[in-house]
Protein backbone atom coordinates (compact mmCIF):
# COMPACT_ATOMS: atom_id res chain seq x y z
CA UNK A 1 0.00 0.00 0.00
CA UNK A 2 2.71 2.38 0.83
CA UNK A 3 6.73 2.08 0.16
CA UNK A 4 8.88 1.30 3.08
CA UNK A 5 10.73 5.05 2.07
CA UNK A 6 6.96 7.01 2.32
CA UNK A 7 6.11 5.06 5.89
CA UNK A 8 9.73 6.03 6.93
CA UNK A 9 9.05 9.82 5.93
CA UNK A 10 5.24 9.37 7.75
CA UNK A 11 6.80 8.02 10.73
CA UNK A 12 9.31 10.49 11.39
CA UNK A 13 7.39 13.42 10.55
CA UNK A 14 4.83 12.53 13.09
CA UNK A 15 7.11 11.00 15.81
CA UNK A 16 9.15 14.55 15.56
CA UNK A 17 5.35 16.45 15.20
CA UNK A 18 4.44 14.70 18.76
CA UNK A 19 7.84 15.78 20.27
CA UNK A 20 7.66 19.37 18.68
CA UNK A 21 3.89 19.73 19.75
CA UNK A 22 5.04 19.54 23.72
CA UNK A 23 7.88 21.91 23.00
CA UNK A 24 5.25 24.45 22.01
CA UNK A 25 3.37 23.97 25.06
CA UNK A 26 5.98 24.39 26.62
CA UNK A 27 7.70 27.12 24.61
CA UNK A 28 5.53 28.65 22.60
CA UNK A 29 2.34 29.12 25.02
CA UNK A 30 4.85 29.24 28.27
CA UNK A 31 7.78 31.19 27.17
CA UNK A 32 9.87 28.32 28.79
CA UNK A 33 12.90 27.25 26.79
CA UNK A 34 14.13 23.82 27.25
CA UNK A 35 16.78 22.17 25.23
CA UNK A 36 16.45 18.84 27.05
CA UNK A 37 13.49 17.32 25.50
CA UNK A 38 15.62 14.62 23.46
CA UNK A 39 16.53 13.68 27.04
CA UNK A 40 13.13 12.92 27.55
CA UNK A 41 12.26 11.39 24.30
CA UNK A 42 15.47 8.92 25.46
CA UNK A 43 13.82 8.19 28.43
CA UNK A 44 10.66 7.19 26.83
CA UNK A 45 12.25 5.50 24.18
CA UNK A 46 14.28 3.33 26.37
CA UNK A 47 11.51 2.30 28.75
CA UNK A 48 8.78 1.74 26.24
CA UNK A 49 11.62 -0.74 24.37
CA UNK A 50 12.94 -2.11 27.72
CA UNK A 51 8.56 -2.73 28.76
CA UNK A 52 8.24 -4.19 25.45
CA UNK A 53 11.37 -6.90 25.05
CA UNK A 54 12.01 -7.62 28.56
CA UNK A 55 8.64 -7.25 30.62
CA UNK A 56 6.72 -8.21 27.12
CA UNK A 57 4.17 -5.43 27.70
CA UNK A 58 1.64 -4.95 25.11
CA UNK A 59 2.81 -2.11 22.79
CA UNK A 60 0.19 0.81 23.84
CA UNK A 61 1.19 0.05 27.49
CA UNK A 62 4.94 0.12 26.85
CA UNK A 63 4.53 3.61 24.88
CA UNK A 64 2.40 4.85 28.19
CA UNK A 65 5.43 3.33 30.63
CA UNK A 66 7.85 5.44 28.47
CA UNK A 67 5.78 8.46 28.29
CA UNK A 68 4.87 8.34 32.30
CA UNK A 69 8.47 7.70 33.19
CA UNK A 70 9.56 10.93 31.43
CA UNK A 71 6.81 12.71 32.42
CA UNK A 72 8.11 11.45 36.40
CA UNK A 73 11.05 12.79 35.55
CA UNK A 74 10.13 15.81 34.49
CA UNK A 75 8.23 16.17 37.22
CA UNK A 76 11.33 15.55 39.65
CA UNK A 77 13.47 17.68 37.74
CA UNK A 78 11.27 20.51 37.24
CA UNK A 79 10.75 20.92 41.64
CA UNK A 80 14.27 21.96 40.93
CA UNK A 81 14.97 23.71 38.36
CA UNK A 82 11.26 25.41 37.30
CA UNK A 83 12.07 28.58 39.79
CA UNK A 84 15.26 29.16 37.82
CA UNK A 85 14.68 32.02 35.47
CA UNK A 86 15.20 32.12 31.42
CA UNK A 87 18.57 31.41 30.51
CA UNK A 88 19.80 29.51 33.87
CA UNK A 89 16.32 26.84 33.58
CA UNK A 90 17.33 26.33 29.77
CA UNK A 91 21.44 25.57 30.94
CA UNK A 92 19.86 23.09 33.60
CA UNK A 93 17.54 21.53 30.64
CA UNK A 94 20.44 21.28 28.43
CA UNK A 95 23.16 19.71 31.40
CA UNK A 96 20.06 17.44 32.04
CA UNK A 97 19.66 15.96 28.69
CA UNK A 98 22.96 15.38 28.09
CA UNK A 99 23.31 13.72 31.53
CA UNK A 100 20.78 11.28 30.53
CA UNK A 101 22.46 11.01 26.40
CA UNK A 102 25.65 9.87 28.70
CA UNK A 103 24.34 7.65 31.42
CA UNK A 104 22.52 5.71 28.65
CA UNK A 105 26.01 5.17 27.14
CA UNK A 106 27.57 4.12 30.04
CA UNK A 107 24.48 1.58 31.70
CA UNK A 108 25.84 -0.80 29.46
CA UNK A 109 24.34 -4.01 30.76
CA UNK A 110 20.79 -2.51 31.29
CA UNK A 111 20.75 -0.17 27.60
CA UNK A 112 23.43 -1.90 25.24
CA UNK A 113 25.59 1.07 25.97
CA UNK A 114 26.84 2.97 22.63
CA UNK A 115 26.39 -0.71 20.80
CA UNK A 116 22.83 0.27 21.56
CA UNK A 117 19.73 -1.67 22.14
CA UNK A 118 18.03 -3.83 19.83
CA UNK A 119 15.35 -6.47 19.19
CA UNK A 120 12.59 -4.05 19.78
CA UNK A 121 9.24 -5.48 17.71
CA UNK A 122 8.00 -2.91 15.56
CA UNK A 123 5.20 -2.19 16.06
CA UNK A 124 4.48 1.44 14.73
CA UNK A 125 3.45 1.37 11.65
CA UNK A 126 2.64 4.37 9.96
CA UNK A 127 -0.98 4.18 10.55
CA UNK A 128 -0.28 4.30 14.20
CA UNK A 129 2.05 7.09 14.07
CA UNK A 130 -0.78 8.98 12.11
CA UNK A 131 -3.25 8.41 14.63
CA UNK A 132 -1.05 9.14 17.81
CA UNK A 133 0.10 12.34 15.82
CA UNK A 134 -3.46 13.45 15.47
CA UNK A 135 -4.63 12.59 19.17
CA UNK A 136 -1.54 14.28 20.44
CA UNK A 137 -2.81 17.28 18.46
CA UNK A 138 -6.45 16.84 19.83
CA UNK A 139 -5.09 16.67 23.38
CA UNK A 140 -2.36 19.57 22.91
CA UNK A 141 -5.30 21.59 21.61
CA UNK A 142 -7.78 20.59 24.26
CA UNK A 143 -5.18 21.92 26.86
CA UNK A 144 -3.93 25.16 25.08
CA UNK A 145 -8.22 26.32 25.06
CA UNK A 146 -8.33 25.30 28.46
CA UNK A 147 -8.40 27.61 31.34
CA UNK A 148 -4.82 25.95 32.12
CA UNK A 149 -3.70 27.06 28.37
CA UNK A 150 -4.85 30.39 29.37
CA UNK A 151 -2.79 30.55 32.63
CA UNK A 152 0.48 29.11 29.87
CA UNK A 153 -0.46 32.23 27.70
CA UNK A 154 -0.90 34.66 30.70
CA UNK A 155 2.74 33.71 32.45
CA UNK A 156 4.39 33.95 28.68
CA UNK A 157 3.11 37.43 28.50
CA UNK A 158 3.62 38.94 31.74
CA UNK A 159 5.05 36.24 34.54
CA UNK A 160 4.48 39.34 37.55
CA UNK A 161 0.70 40.26 36.30
CA UNK A 162 -0.22 36.82 35.95
CA UNK A 163 1.21 36.26 39.72
CA UNK A 164 -0.98 39.09 40.61
CA UNK A 165 -4.09 37.60 39.25
CA UNK A 166 -4.06 34.64 41.00
CA UNK A 167 -2.23 32.49 38.37
CA UNK A 168 0.01 30.03 41.06
CA UNK A 169 3.05 30.52 38.51
CA UNK A 170 5.04 27.44 39.59
CA UNK A 171 2.51 25.24 39.49
CA UNK A 172 1.42 25.99 36.15
CA UNK A 173 5.15 26.17 34.90
CA UNK A 174 5.45 22.73 36.18
CA UNK A 175 2.68 21.33 34.60
CA UNK A 176 3.39 23.16 31.37
CA UNK A 177 7.37 21.29 31.40
CA UNK A 178 6.13 17.59 32.49
CA UNK A 179 3.37 17.96 29.50
CA UNK A 180 6.17 18.31 27.17
CA UNK A 181 8.02 16.09 28.22
CA UNK A 182 4.87 13.38 28.33
CA UNK A 183 4.72 14.25 24.71
CA UNK A 184 8.80 13.90 24.23
CA UNK A 185 8.20 10.48 25.94
CA UNK A 186 5.85 8.72 23.77
CA UNK A 187 7.43 10.07 20.66
CA UNK A 188 10.70 8.45 22.17
CA UNK A 189 8.41 5.46 22.90
CA UNK A 190 7.00 5.08 18.95
CA UNK A 191 10.33 6.23 17.61
CA UNK A 192 12.15 2.82 19.25
CA UNK A 193 9.27 0.64 18.22
CA UNK A 194 9.99 1.79 14.44
CA UNK A 195 13.76 1.64 14.68
CA UNK A 196 14.05 -1.46 16.57
CA UNK A 197 17.54 -0.48 17.50
CA UNK A 198 17.86 2.87 19.33
CA UNK A 199 21.03 4.49 20.81
CA UNK A 200 21.89 6.81 22.99
CA UNK A 201 23.37 9.41 19.87
CA UNK A 202 19.71 9.45 18.27
CA UNK A 203 18.59 11.46 21.27
CA UNK A 204 22.02 14.17 21.67
CA UNK A 205 21.89 17.85 22.18
CA UNK A 206 21.42 18.36 18.09
CA UNK A 207 18.13 16.91 18.49
CA UNK A 208 17.08 19.12 21.46
CA UNK A 209 18.37 21.98 19.20
CA UNK A 210 16.04 20.30 16.24
CA UNK A 211 13.15 20.49 18.50
CA UNK A 212 13.80 24.17 19.90
CA UNK A 213 14.19 25.30 16.14
CA UNK A 214 11.26 23.51 14.74
CA UNK A 215 9.36 24.62 17.11
CA UNK A 216 10.23 28.69 16.77
CA UNK A 217 10.28 28.13 12.99
CA UNK A 218 6.36 26.99 13.34
CA UNK A 219 6.09 29.98 15.48
CA UNK A 220 5.75 30.10 18.52
CA UNK A 221 2.41 30.40 20.23
CA UNK A 222 0.83 28.03 17.65
CA UNK A 223 -0.25 24.50 17.48
CA UNK A 224 -0.69 24.48 13.56
CA UNK A 225 2.49 26.35 13.54
CA UNK A 226 4.66 23.48 15.20
CA UNK A 227 2.80 20.87 12.69
CA UNK A 228 3.84 23.24 10.12
CA UNK A 229 7.28 23.75 11.02
CA UNK A 230 8.22 20.11 11.59
CA UNK A 231 7.04 18.92 7.85
CA UNK A 232 9.23 21.60 6.81
CA UNK A 233 12.07 20.95 9.03
CA UNK A 234 11.46 17.18 8.53
CA UNK A 235 10.65 17.24 4.71
CA UNK A 236 13.06 19.64 3.30
CA UNK A 237 15.91 17.62 3.62
CA UNK A 238 14.21 14.69 2.10
CA UNK A 239 13.38 17.16 -1.08
CA UNK A 240 16.84 18.04 -1.27
CA UNK A 241 18.04 14.44 -0.93
CA UNK A 242 19.44 14.46 -4.36
CA UNK A 243 21.61 17.50 -4.05
CA UNK A 244 23.23 14.94 -0.65
CA UNK A 245 26.11 17.08 0.82
CA UNK A 246 24.24 20.71 -0.41
CA UNK A 247 21.02 19.95 1.46
CA UNK A 248 21.76 20.71 4.81
CA UNK A 249 22.86 23.98 2.79
CA UNK A 250 19.58 24.70 1.79
CA UNK A 251 18.07 23.50 5.18
CA UNK A 252 20.27 26.33 6.69
CA UNK A 253 19.19 28.88 4.21
CA UNK A 254 15.54 28.09 5.06
CA UNK A 255 16.04 28.85 8.42
CA UNK A 256 17.60 31.87 8.60
CA UNK A 257 15.10 33.23 5.27
CA UNK A 258 12.34 32.25 8.03
CA UNK A 259 13.88 34.04 10.73
CA UNK A 260 14.49 37.24 8.74
CA UNK A 261 11.08 37.83 6.81
CA UNK A 262 8.84 36.07 9.38
CA UNK A 263 10.08 36.85 12.37
CA UNK A 264 7.73 35.58 14.92
CA UNK A 265 7.97 31.93 12.88
CA UNK A 266 5.70 31.03 9.89
CA UNK A 267 2.71 30.94 12.33
CA UNK A 268 3.69 33.45 15.19
CA UNK A 269 0.75 33.62 17.47
CA UNK A 270 -1.93 32.43 15.11
CA UNK A 271 -3.88 28.88 14.56
CA UNK A 272 -4.42 27.75 11.17
CA UNK A 273 -8.04 29.15 10.90
CA UNK A 274 -7.16 32.32 12.26
CA UNK A 275 -4.91 32.61 8.94
CA UNK A 276 -7.44 31.58 6.85
CA UNK A 277 -9.62 34.80 8.04
CA UNK A 278 -6.78 36.56 7.58
CA UNK A 279 -6.46 36.01 4.34
CA UNK A 280 -9.86 35.93 3.17
CA UNK A 281 -10.54 39.20 5.08
CA UNK A 282 -7.94 40.99 3.15
CA UNK A 283 -9.20 39.58 -0.18
CA UNK A 284 -12.60 41.07 0.68
CA UNK A 285 -11.12 44.50 1.50
CA UNK A 286 -8.97 44.36 -1.32
CA UNK A 287 -11.67 43.53 -3.58
CA UNK A 288 -14.19 46.53 -2.47
CA UNK B 1 -19.95 57.13 55.44
CA UNK B 2 -22.07 54.28 57.38
CA UNK B 3 -21.76 52.47 60.28
CA UNK B 4 -20.33 49.86 58.42
CA UNK B 5 -16.57 52.00 57.91
CA UNK B 6 -15.48 51.15 61.31
CA UNK B 7 -14.71 46.90 60.24
CA UNK B 8 -11.27 47.14 59.93
CA UNK B 9 -11.08 44.99 56.66
CA UNK B 10 -6.87 45.50 56.88
CA UNK B 11 -4.41 45.55 59.43
CA UNK B 12 -1.00 46.43 58.48
CA UNK B 13 1.33 46.39 61.95
CA UNK B 14 4.87 47.18 62.24
CA UNK B 15 5.95 46.10 58.67
CA UNK B 16 9.03 46.42 57.57
CA UNK B 17 10.73 45.51 54.08
CA UNK B 18 14.18 45.63 52.74
CA UNK B 19 16.46 45.15 49.22
CA UNK B 20 19.23 43.72 50.44
CA UNK B 21 20.85 45.73 52.89
CA UNK B 22 18.64 48.82 52.20
CA UNK B 23 15.34 49.26 53.83
CA UNK B 24 12.75 50.27 51.95
CA UNK B 25 9.76 50.72 54.53
CA UNK B 26 10.36 50.53 58.35
CA UNK B 27 7.94 49.95 60.76
CA UNK B 28 5.22 50.82 59.17
CA UNK B 29 1.24 50.54 60.48
CA UNK B 30 -2.12 51.45 59.11
CA UNK B 31 -5.32 50.13 58.48
CA UNK B 32 -8.29 49.91 56.21
CA UNK B 33 -11.92 49.99 56.65
CA UNK B 34 -14.79 48.06 55.03
CA UNK B 35 -15.78 49.85 52.09
CA UNK B 36 -13.23 52.91 52.78
CA UNK B 37 -10.89 54.24 49.73
CA UNK B 38 -7.49 54.99 50.83
CA UNK B 39 -4.49 56.55 49.17
CA UNK B 40 -1.30 56.12 50.19
CA UNK B 41 0.74 58.79 49.36
CA UNK B 42 4.57 59.97 48.77
CA UNK B 43 6.99 61.41 46.17
CA UNK B 44 9.55 58.85 44.53
CA UNK B 45 11.26 56.14 47.07
CA UNK B 46 9.17 57.16 49.86
CA UNK B 47 8.50 53.06 49.52
CA UNK B 48 4.94 53.05 48.41
CA UNK B 49 5.63 50.16 45.39
CA UNK B 50 7.25 48.25 48.17
CA UNK B 51 4.61 48.48 50.80
CA UNK B 52 2.02 47.35 47.87
CA UNK B 53 4.47 44.63 46.45
CA UNK B 54 4.53 43.56 50.69
CA UNK B 55 0.53 43.08 50.42
CA UNK B 56 0.52 41.59 46.98
CA UNK B 57 3.27 38.61 48.03
CA UNK B 58 5.69 39.77 45.40
CA UNK B 59 7.86 41.26 48.21
CA UNK B 60 8.85 39.54 51.36
CA UNK B 61 8.51 41.25 54.14
CA UNK B 62 11.25 41.37 57.17
CA UNK B 63 9.17 41.89 59.77
CA UNK B 64 5.30 42.93 61.23
CA UNK B 65 2.31 41.48 60.51
CA UNK B 66 -0.50 41.91 57.90
CA UNK B 67 -4.06 40.69 58.79
CA UNK B 68 -7.16 40.54 56.15
CA UNK B 69 -10.51 40.40 57.28
CA UNK B 70 -8.95 39.21 60.79
CA UNK B 71 -6.73 36.65 59.21
CA UNK B 72 -2.91 36.35 58.58
CA UNK B 73 -2.40 37.49 55.08
CA UNK B 74 -0.61 34.34 53.35
CA UNK B 75 2.29 34.82 51.61
CA UNK B 76 1.92 33.69 47.85
CA UNK B 77 0.00 36.13 45.39
CA UNK B 78 -1.85 33.69 43.88
CA UNK B 79 -3.50 32.60 47.65
CA UNK B 80 -3.65 36.59 48.23
CA UNK B 81 -6.00 36.60 45.14
CA UNK B 82 -8.11 33.54 46.60
CA UNK B 83 -8.77 35.37 50.31
CA UNK B 84 -10.20 38.38 47.85
CA UNK B 85 -7.57 41.13 47.27
CA UNK B 86 -7.19 42.12 43.82
CA UNK B 87 -3.82 43.82 42.84
CA UNK B 88 -3.67 46.42 39.92
CA UNK B 89 0.05 46.74 39.25
CA UNK B 90 2.08 49.54 38.38
CA UNK B 91 2.86 50.10 34.49
CA UNK B 92 -0.79 48.43 33.78
CA UNK B 93 1.12 44.79 32.95
CA UNK B 94 -1.43 44.00 30.23
CA UNK B 95 -0.99 40.70 28.57
CA UNK B 96 -0.36 42.24 25.37
CA UNK B 97 -0.49 38.82 23.19
CA UNK B 98 -4.16 37.99 24.44
CA UNK B 99 -6.99 40.08 23.54
CA UNK B 100 -8.86 42.22 25.95
CA UNK B 101 -11.05 39.60 26.52
CA UNK B 102 -8.75 36.93 27.42
CA UNK B 103 -6.85 39.29 29.77
CA UNK B 104 -10.36 39.25 31.39
CA UNK B 105 -10.86 36.38 31.35
CA UNK B 106 -7.14 35.67 33.68
CA UNK B 107 -8.43 37.94 35.82
CA UNK B 108 -11.36 35.49 36.95
CA UNK B 109 -8.88 32.16 36.31
CA UNK B 110 -9.68 31.14 40.41
CA UNK B 111 -13.53 31.62 39.81
CA UNK B 112 -15.78 28.69 38.44
CA UNK B 113 -19.14 30.46 38.60
CA UNK B 114 -19.81 30.61 35.09
CA UNK B 115 -22.78 32.66 35.35
CA UNK B 116 -21.48 35.43 37.68
CA UNK B 117 -18.32 35.28 35.39
CA UNK B 118 -20.54 36.42 32.58
CA UNK B 119 -22.23 38.74 34.61
CA UNK B 120 -19.48 40.49 36.03
CA UNK B 121 -17.95 40.81 32.18
CA UNK B 122 -21.26 42.64 31.71
CA UNK B 123 -20.65 44.93 34.70
CA UNK B 124 -16.71 45.63 33.64
CA UNK B 125 -18.23 46.39 29.96
CA UNK B 126 -20.89 48.77 31.24
CA UNK B 127 -17.72 50.38 33.38
CA UNK B 128 -15.44 50.62 30.36
CA UNK B 129 -17.60 50.36 26.74
CA UNK B 130 -14.16 51.12 25.23
CA UNK B 131 -13.36 47.32 26.20
CA UNK B 132 -16.86 46.08 24.64
CA UNK B 133 -15.76 47.75 21.87
CA UNK B 134 -12.59 45.97 21.51
CA UNK B 135 -12.89 42.61 23.12
CA UNK B 136 -10.93 40.85 20.35
CA UNK B 137 -7.94 42.58 19.64
CA UNK B 138 -4.87 42.33 21.24
CA UNK B 139 -4.33 43.59 24.86
CA UNK B 140 -1.06 45.26 23.44
CA UNK B 141 -2.88 47.32 20.58
CA UNK B 142 -4.77 49.57 23.30
CA UNK B 143 -3.95 52.85 24.25
CA UNK B 144 -2.18 53.58 27.41
CA UNK B 145 -5.91 54.91 28.89
CA UNK B 146 -7.37 51.98 28.17
CA UNK B 147 -5.02 49.60 29.21
CA UNK B 148 -5.38 50.89 32.50
CA UNK B 149 -8.98 50.69 32.42
CA UNK B 150 -8.09 46.82 30.96
CA UNK B 151 -5.67 46.09 34.36
CA UNK B 152 -8.60 47.42 36.55
CA UNK B 153 -11.84 45.57 35.00
CA UNK B 154 -9.15 42.38 35.35
CA UNK B 155 -8.75 43.23 39.03
CA UNK B 156 -12.29 43.51 39.16
CA UNK B 157 -12.89 40.02 37.30
CA UNK B 158 -11.96 38.52 40.54
CA UNK B 159 -14.87 40.01 42.07
CA UNK B 160 -11.99 41.03 44.95
CA UNK B 161 -13.46 42.39 48.44
CA UNK B 162 -10.85 44.77 48.00
CA UNK B 163 -8.86 46.30 45.24
CA UNK B 164 -5.15 47.65 45.34
CA UNK B 165 -4.09 49.90 42.53
CA UNK B 166 -0.39 51.36 41.61
CA UNK B 167 -0.23 54.51 40.74
CA UNK B 168 -3.18 53.96 37.94
CA UNK B 169 -2.65 57.46 36.99
CA UNK B 170 0.93 57.40 35.63
CA UNK B 171 1.79 58.46 32.26
CA UNK B 172 -2.00 58.81 31.40
CA UNK B 173 -3.82 62.38 30.20
CA UNK B 174 -5.47 64.48 32.76
CA UNK B 175 -9.01 63.44 31.46
CA UNK B 176 -7.79 59.92 31.45
CA UNK B 177 -7.07 60.31 34.94
CA UNK B 178 -10.53 62.18 36.13
CA UNK B 179 -12.50 59.32 34.40
CA UNK B 180 -10.38 56.62 36.18
CA UNK B 181 -10.75 58.37 39.64
CA UNK B 182 -14.87 58.49 38.92
CA UNK B 183 -14.38 54.86 37.91
CA UNK B 184 -12.69 54.11 41.70
CA UNK B 185 -15.47 56.49 43.42
CA UNK B 186 -18.58 54.16 41.94
CA UNK B 187 -16.34 50.83 42.53
CA UNK B 188 -15.94 51.86 46.48
CA UNK B 189 -19.91 52.57 46.05
CA UNK B 190 -20.66 48.98 44.73
CA UNK B 191 -19.18 48.13 48.15
CA UNK B 192 -15.39 47.05 47.01
CA UNK B 193 -12.53 48.24 49.53
CA UNK B 194 -9.87 50.32 47.76
CA UNK B 195 -6.54 50.84 48.30
CA UNK B 196 -5.19 53.42 46.88
CA UNK B 197 -1.15 53.98 45.82
CA UNK B 198 -0.40 57.41 43.87
CA UNK B 199 2.08 60.17 43.57
CA UNK B 200 -1.16 62.23 42.24
CA UNK B 201 -1.32 63.81 45.68
CA UNK B 202 -4.26 65.97 44.83
CA UNK B 203 -6.44 63.93 42.25
CA UNK B 204 -5.89 60.98 45.17
CA UNK B 205 -7.11 63.32 47.61
CA UNK B 206 -10.09 64.56 46.42
CA UNK B 207 -11.17 60.90 45.88
CA UNK B 208 -10.13 59.05 48.80
CA UNK B 209 -11.52 58.83 52.61
CA UNK B 210 -8.65 59.35 54.19
CA UNK B 211 -5.14 58.88 53.38
CA UNK B 212 -1.74 58.39 54.43
CA UNK B 213 1.32 60.23 53.70
CA UNK B 214 4.69 58.22 53.07
CA UNK B 215 8.21 59.67 53.06
CA UNK B 216 11.68 57.64 52.83
CA UNK B 217 10.07 54.25 54.49
CA UNK B 218 7.60 56.00 57.15
CA UNK B 219 4.15 57.16 57.78
CA UNK B 220 4.60 60.69 58.80
CA UNK B 221 1.00 61.98 58.47
CA UNK B 222 -2.74 60.62 58.09
CA UNK B 223 -5.12 61.85 58.05
CA UNK B 224 -8.91 62.41 55.93
CA UNK B 225 -8.76 63.59 52.16
CA UNK B 226 -10.15 67.08 52.87
CA UNK B 227 -7.87 67.62 55.95
CA UNK B 228 -4.94 66.72 53.94
CA UNK B 229 -6.06 68.72 50.68
CA UNK B 230 -6.17 71.88 53.06
CA UNK B 231 -2.65 71.42 54.58
CA UNK B 232 -0.58 73.47 52.78
CA UNK B 233 2.76 72.60 54.67
CA UNK B 234 2.10 69.01 53.69
CA UNK B 235 1.76 69.04 49.85
CA UNK B 236 5.13 71.54 49.94
CA UNK B 237 7.19 69.24 52.12
CA UNK B 238 6.19 65.95 50.91
CA UNK B 239 3.93 65.87 47.83
CA UNK B 240 4.71 68.90 45.86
Amino acid sequence: MINSFYEGIIVTCCVNIIAVLGMSVLTGFTRLFSFGNAGFMAIGAYTAAICSVQFHLPFFLAIICGAVAAGIIAYLLGSLTIRLRGDYFLISCLGFGECVRVLFLYLRNITGGAVGYTGIPYRTTWVVALVCAVAAFIIAWNLIHSRFGQAFSAIRENEVAAAANGIDVVKYKKMSFVFSAVFAGWAGGLYAHYLQHITPVLFNLPKSCELVITTVLGGLGSLTGSVLGTLVVQLLPEFFRKFSEYRMLAYGIAVVLVILLRPAGLMGYMEFPDLIRKITKKKSTGGA
Amino acid sequence: MSEKSHDTILKVDHLSAAYGGIRAIDDISFYVNKGEIVAMLGANGAGKSTLLKCLSGEHKRSAGEISFNGQPLPGHCHQIVERGVSIVPEGRQIFYKLTVLENLMVGCCQRDDKEGIQKDLEMVYKMFPRLEERKAQFGGLLSGGEQQMLAIARGLMARPKMLMLDEPSLGLAPIIVNQIMETLKSIAESGTTILLVEQNAKKALELCDRAYVMNVGHIVMEGSGKELLADENLMQAYLG
